[in-house]
């Protein structure tokens, strides 16, 4: 072998190292700075009555957030690692046993599923005992359920209940949100039809939460100059309202209040309202009508023109969030979202806590949504004052940990900009629907894109012009 | 007020009548307490929807198939109870037909899901009698209980079947010893008592929001109803579901307010009654043996 050829060899060989030098310089040149490492998934336990509407929607809108956050991230994003969400759904079954199985079906999620969080249960009856085992566990837990006394704990005892937080409103919260609505009708009968004391019947499911939203209606409908001259509290499980119509018929009543969340109670007074041909106008919360097309069919379409408190109808963007979500929603499940449907913005606010915070523990999670203040939801429920002015979208938590929501407070809201309470006499945190033709019209606020004119039905305008 | 409270408690009095016959039919003949009787309600009424909203039968042709489907697969169970040692023994008897409720409510859950689903009224609006409107749903309901009722009076009293049924009902074994087929008596009597409770669900099916659970809130008042009349006694169970029917028109009329306890008040006026007459209205004397 000659020197120049084993020079030339050498030469060769050398230019291979330096290719493969280069390659693997400009390699490691051009990758992404290192990414966290994916770690253990994040347990989150979904509780609820699954086997109901109630809890079937808890579950598809967190369902639907942590899919996002999974695709979108990889997960949550916590220190160094990303951890993806694994949801856990467990039934509380808290609408037929709110304190025998709730509880053991908490305890199930965080003893044996291991669940890290726990978004849930749905009633407060159930919320009340679940506390207990999660606090025991020190686990954060975000809950449903409308009752004050639900925050009072954490109130008076911080240390054991601070883990304890809820994504809702409270009973006087939603018994104003649905006396907005009535007013709005009140307004309209007053001016167009000439009635200065409108008679008004009160129809409210009897029970403890009606109990409480009976209590606040009563005395301020009265304070509106309105007659009260029927009041009914069926059961949730009533079938046959025909002697209460009757009886409102009867009474030449101009306006019918209802509160309902029960879907069978809720279901008879639709359908029975416009079967019987009752002219008095129906409005407040009846949670079963907050289905729309489901509602539609299961009325015989006889609950047209009804108008219930609601979160969402199509082509009304509270926030710039909440179009994406209500499609995304109806492509994914065929169907509306309803009030339960707002899980989807709790994971994110758990996320986005979890993040900052750095950490799972639970103590500095607490921290964090304690602080939490812009994180935009997909209602314009999460907003607060802390500084006088409010923008819709802020999350923030009293020392109850009960998310603030105030009627007299000056907000920028996502459509009408800057506001004023007194500029603008009631502001709003939720909407109005009304059945009309099978489909659900935004007609509350009046003055928002995507809303539509109210209509009076025309048995009112026949029997009151 | 008081044509209202007349017209309103016939309207609602009758409506439970319907479905508290068939009750205390089966019981009056198989003495079988049969707690799945308004789970076989529900059972037609989902049948019902099944055929008119997901198959797109006509109204009649779906009624047709509803009645006797759902009074065929409800009497499969009804066998059940039949075997000697269940009917001779009123726990498995308890046991046994909450079961089979419990079970009819699993498998309607399973196909249905657990949304509300509600069916159109076979004639649609309603009628105004006294300036008191009545839903058409109603009326057929009460037409159909006369009729019911009317055929049901005639079966018993005038044809062989019938008195035999009434034989049985008396006294089984001296039936037996007459040489009656006590096994095609019970069975018969057990498929019209069936027959009666399927018939109540379908007809008032467009009164109500169907769910899986919705056989469990009617399953005290029918209870009640048939024992205040008397077990056993058809005539019995009208009256007392007549009673019912005024004492909830009543409470909804004078006293709406209280409209969520007109169960519990109902419940405290047959508890009087019971007090004077502990048998119900038309019942025999039990004896203990």
């Amino acid at each position: 072998m000659s020197k120049s050829a084993i020079t030339k060899m050498q030469g060769i060989i050398v230019a291979i190292i330096i290719i493969i030098a280069l390659v693997i310089g400009v390699y490691f040149a051009i990758l992404p700075s290192p990414s966290p490492s994916l770690g253990r998934p994040i347990k989150i336990a979904v509780c609820g009555p699954m086997a109901f509407k109630q809890g079937q929607d808890f579950w598809q809108g967190a369902t639907l957030a942590a899919e996002e956050i999974n695709e979108k991230y990889g997960g949550i994003k916590v220190g160094s690692e990303i951890r993806p969400i694994e949801l856990v759904k467990i039934d509380t079954n808290d609408i037929l046993s709110p304190t025998v199985d709730a509880p053991a079906a908490v305890e199930r999620a965080i003893t044996i599923e291991g669940a890290d969080f726990i978004i849930g249960p749905f009633s407060s009856a159930s919320v009340l005992v679940c506390q207990e085992v999660a606090m025991d566990y020190k686990k954060i837990m975000i809950a449903d359920g409308s009752s004050e006394a639900i925050t009072a704990k954490v109130r008076s005892n911080y240390d054991r209940y601070k883990y304890f937080f809820t994504f809702f409103l409270t009973l006087t919260q939603f018994a104003k949100s649905y006396l907005k609505l009535f007013e709005f009708v009140l307004n309209i009968v007053k001016s167009q039809y000439n009635v200065p004391n409108p008679k008004v019947a009160i129809i409210i499911e009897g029970n403890v939460w009606g109990d409480g939203i009976y209590s606040i209606a009563k005395p301020y409908i009265s304070s509106l100059g309105c007659q009260i001259v029927y009041e009914a509290r069926p059961s949730s499980s009533a079938t046959d309202l025909t002697v209460e119509f009757t009886a409102i018929k009867s009474a030449g009543v101009h306006i019918i209040f209802e509160a309902s969340t029960s879907s069978i109670l809720g279901a008879t007074i639709g359908r029975q309202w416009g079967e019987l041909g009752v002219p008095a106008i129906l409005v407040g919360c009846n949670a079963e009508a907050q289905k729309g097309k489901e509602y539609w069919d299961e009325t015989a379409g006889y609950a047209e023109y009804e108008l219930t408190f609601n979160q969402y109808a199509k082509g009304v963007n509270i926030t710039h969030l909440t179009g994406p979500f209500f499609e995304k929603y109806v492509t994914k499940y065929g169907r509306d979202p309803t009030q339960s449907s707002v899980t989807y913005d709790v994971v994110y606010l758990l996320a986005d806590a979890i993040t900052r915070a750095g950490t799972t523990d639970a103590d500095a999670v607490v921290v964090e949504l304690e602080k939490i203040g812009t994180r935009q939801g997909v209602t314009q429920l999460y907003r607060s004052a802390p500084d006088g002015l409010t923008t819709v979208g802020k999350w923030l938590y009293n020392d109850a940990h009960q998310l603030t929501w105030q009627y007299d407070d000056p907000y920028v809201h996502p459509i009408l900009g800057r506001i004023n309470p007194k500029d603008i006499p009631g502001l709003y945190c939720f909407i109005g629907t009304q059945l009309v033709n099978g489909e659900l019209k935004c007609v509350y606020p009046p003055d928002i894109p995507g809303t539509s004119p109210y209509e009076i039905p025309l048995r009112f305008e026949e029997t009151f012009k | 007020m008081i044509d209202q409270l007349i017209i309103l408690g016939l309207t609602t009095g009758l409506s439970y009548a319907l479905i508290t016959m068939g009750f205390s039919f089966i019981f009056g003949v198989s003495k079988i307490l049969n707690l799945a009787h308004t789970a076989f309600s529900m059972m037609g009424a989902y049948l019902l929807y099944t055929f008119f909203r997901i198959w797109n039968f006509g109204i009649l042709l779906s009624v047709f198939f509803s009645l006797v489907l759902a009074t065929l697969l409800c009497l499969f169970p009804y066998l059940l109870c039949l075997k000697n040692k269940i009917r001779e023994n009123i726990l498995s008897q308890l046991i046994l037909t909450i079961g089979v409720a419990m079970f009819v409510q699993g498998v309607i859950h399973f196909i249905y899901g657990t949304f509300s689903l509600g069916m159109p009224s076979f004639i649609p609006g309603f009628i105004e009698i006294l300036g008191v409107r009545i839903l058409n749903q109603h009326l057929i309901i009460i037409v159909s209980a006369i009729i019911l009722y009317s055929i049901l009076a005639i079966f018993l009293k005038k044809t062989k079947l019938g008195i035999a049924v009434r034989a049985t009902a008396q006294d089984a074994e001296v039936a037996a010893l007459c040489g009656m087929n006590i096994k095609k008596i019970y069975f018969v009597s057990g498929a019209i008592g069936i027959f009666l409770a399927v018939f109540a669900g379908v007809f008032s099916a467009p009164l109500q929001s169907l769910t899986p659970w919705m056989w469990a809130p009617a399953l005290p008042i029918v209870m009640a109803a048939a024992v205040l009349g008397g077990l056993g006694s058809i005539k019995g169970s009208i009256l007392a579901s007549l009673i019912f029917g005024f004492v909830f028109t009543g409470v909804s009329l004078v006293y709406p307010e209280l409209g969520h306890l007109k169960e519990a008040i109902a419940f405290v006026a047959v508890v009087l009654i019971f007090l004077i007459r502990p048998g119900g209205l038309f019942g025999v004397q039990i004896h203990e043996r």
